[in-house]
């Protein structure tokens, strides 16, 4: 027994080594789990605290680039709304006509999804894996799962929740995929990062037998439940089919640009649970 | 007494720095600075490694807080914690360090700390972006970052030698 104190206490030095590595790699294995406890990262409240007093200050740099995207998503919903007035009185002419001839959905359905603003505190695009730290938590009602958008485009989806802060798995993050459609003809697609460039996403999993040109423009698509369909991903620049490949190989700019976020809308899917819960049942 | 107060405070000055000055320095999205790597390099040789190790887990973790990547920088700041005296015994002639000696560019000279400081910073930067990337599609892209941000962190190191008190 003393020998084996002994001989512990000799090679100490590697034996702690070793216990901190493994307690390294089980901490990365931990956090890499898509939902986790916000302790130990930026939605920690010190962390996130001292992040924001940093955003703070720099935040007054990209000022009117921020306010620039405000203004033009303001003329995109002033545009949406007008055009959804004038749909109305059409609607009012005949209802019976139109609840038997055209599908609208129920209302819980068309108003399940609900919007939260949040700031960006804590941003990163030159990683392999992004997140951002935004400044609501769960006490705003923001819970790990949902969808985040900016005026511009698909951000990411929320991670982990402290009370008043949030980790979001950035689009750009190679674990991350999104449904994506593409808004000519409807093609379903996945895009995923591909680790290297912070303005260009790939579109995977288009087959061949489908047309996709350059300059389409690419969507979320319906089979959403993180994000809204139709939430603005970016324009393809390149596409390209190589002979015995089953899928395309396309290349799409983002509309966001990840460099300077600032305000960001937290999407809440409030029938998501029940989405879940009744894919859950048909799959087991 | 003084040097452990000191070492504290040179401590929190670069974990300031580099959360909240250098984190999002990116030289074309390649070259990044991890300076506070410089707290662990520049420690006496002669403390325990024991102590050594778990300063460079505490430090990892700190820092992986803020990147939100946890357990990667602490996975590459034990590594070269425990790789630390290999290194050193590796590139110093026979009986040259003293007790006590300082690990500085003053007292082991240009050449020696080059090859200490960069040879230990591309394992770690090696070994924190391969576990990023963690896939070999990403191999050429992790060392391209690896090989850049060691020279720029190893700038910043040197510069930063030149502004140390005596």
């Amino acid at each position: 027994m003393q020998q084996l104190f002994q001989f512990l206490y000799r090679y100490r030095v590697f034996f702690l080594f070793i216990l901190l590595e493994s307690v390294s790699f089980w901490l990365i294995v931990k956090n890499n789990s898509y939902q986790s406890a916000a302790y130990f990262n930026s939605a920690n409240y010190y962390a996130a605290k001292a992040l924001g007093v940093s955003n703070a200050v720099t935040g007054y740099l990209n000022l009117q680039v921020v306010n620039a995207d405000l203004a033009t998503e303001n003329q995109r919903l002033h545009t949406l709304l007008a055009q959804a007035q004038l749909k109305q009185p059409v609607m009012r002419v005949a209802p019976a006509r139109i609840d038997s001839a055209i599908y609208r959905p129920d209302s819980a359905i068309a108003s399940r999804f609900s919007f939260k603003v949040a700031k960006v505190i804590n941003n990163s695009t030159d990683r392999f894996k992004n997140f951002l730290t935004i400044d609501k938590g769960s006490l705003d009602g923001i819970r790990p799962g949902m969808g985040v958008i900016s005026a511009t485009g698909v951000v990411g989806k929320v991670k982990a929740c402290s009370e008043h802060f949030s980790t979001v798995i950035s689009l750009l993050h190679t674990d991350m995929m999104v449904s994506s459609k593409v808004k000519r003809n409807g093609v379903f697609g996945t895009a995923r990062w591909q680790g290297t460039k912070p303005d260009i996403i790939n579109l995977t999993y288009v087959p061949r037998h489908q047309s996709v040109n350059k300059g389409d423009t690419i969507l979320t698509s319906d089979y959403n439940s993180t994000f809204t369909p139709g939430i603005m991903v970016g324009t393809v620049v390149k596409t390209q089919l190589k002979p015995a490949d089953a899928y395309y190989e396309i290349a799409v700019a983002l509309s966001t640009n990840f460099g300077n976020l600032a305000y960001v809308y937290v999407i809440e899917n409030k029938l998501l649970d029940e989405q879940q819960g009744l894919e859950n049942i048909s799959t087991n | 007494m003084g040097t452990i107060i000191g070492q504290f405070f040179s401590f929190l000055l670069l974990m300031t720095v580099q959360v909240f000055f250098v984190r999002n320095l990116a030289i074309y999205e390649y070259g990044f600075c991890f300076v506070y790597v410089a707290f662990l390099l520049l420690l006496p040789f002669d403390i325990s490694l024991v102590l050594l190790l778990l300063l460079a887990f505490a430090a990892g973790v700190t820092v992986d807080v803020f990147y939100d990547t946890l357990g990667i920088h602490a996975a590459a700041c034990v590594l070269i914690a425990f790789l630390r005296p290999y290194v050193i015994k590796a590139i110093t002639p026979r009986g040259d360090l003293d007790a006590g000696m300082r690990l500085s560019l003053k007292s082991m000279g240009m050449p020696w700390f080059l090859s200490y400081v960069m040879v230990l910073l591309f394992i770690h930067h090696a070994f924190l972006f391969l576990l990023e990337a963690a896939s070999i599609s990403l191999l050429v892209p992790a060392m391209v970052k690896a090989v850049c941000s060691t020279l720029f962190t190893t700038l910043v190191i040197v510069i930063l030698q030149y502004f140390r008190r005596k």
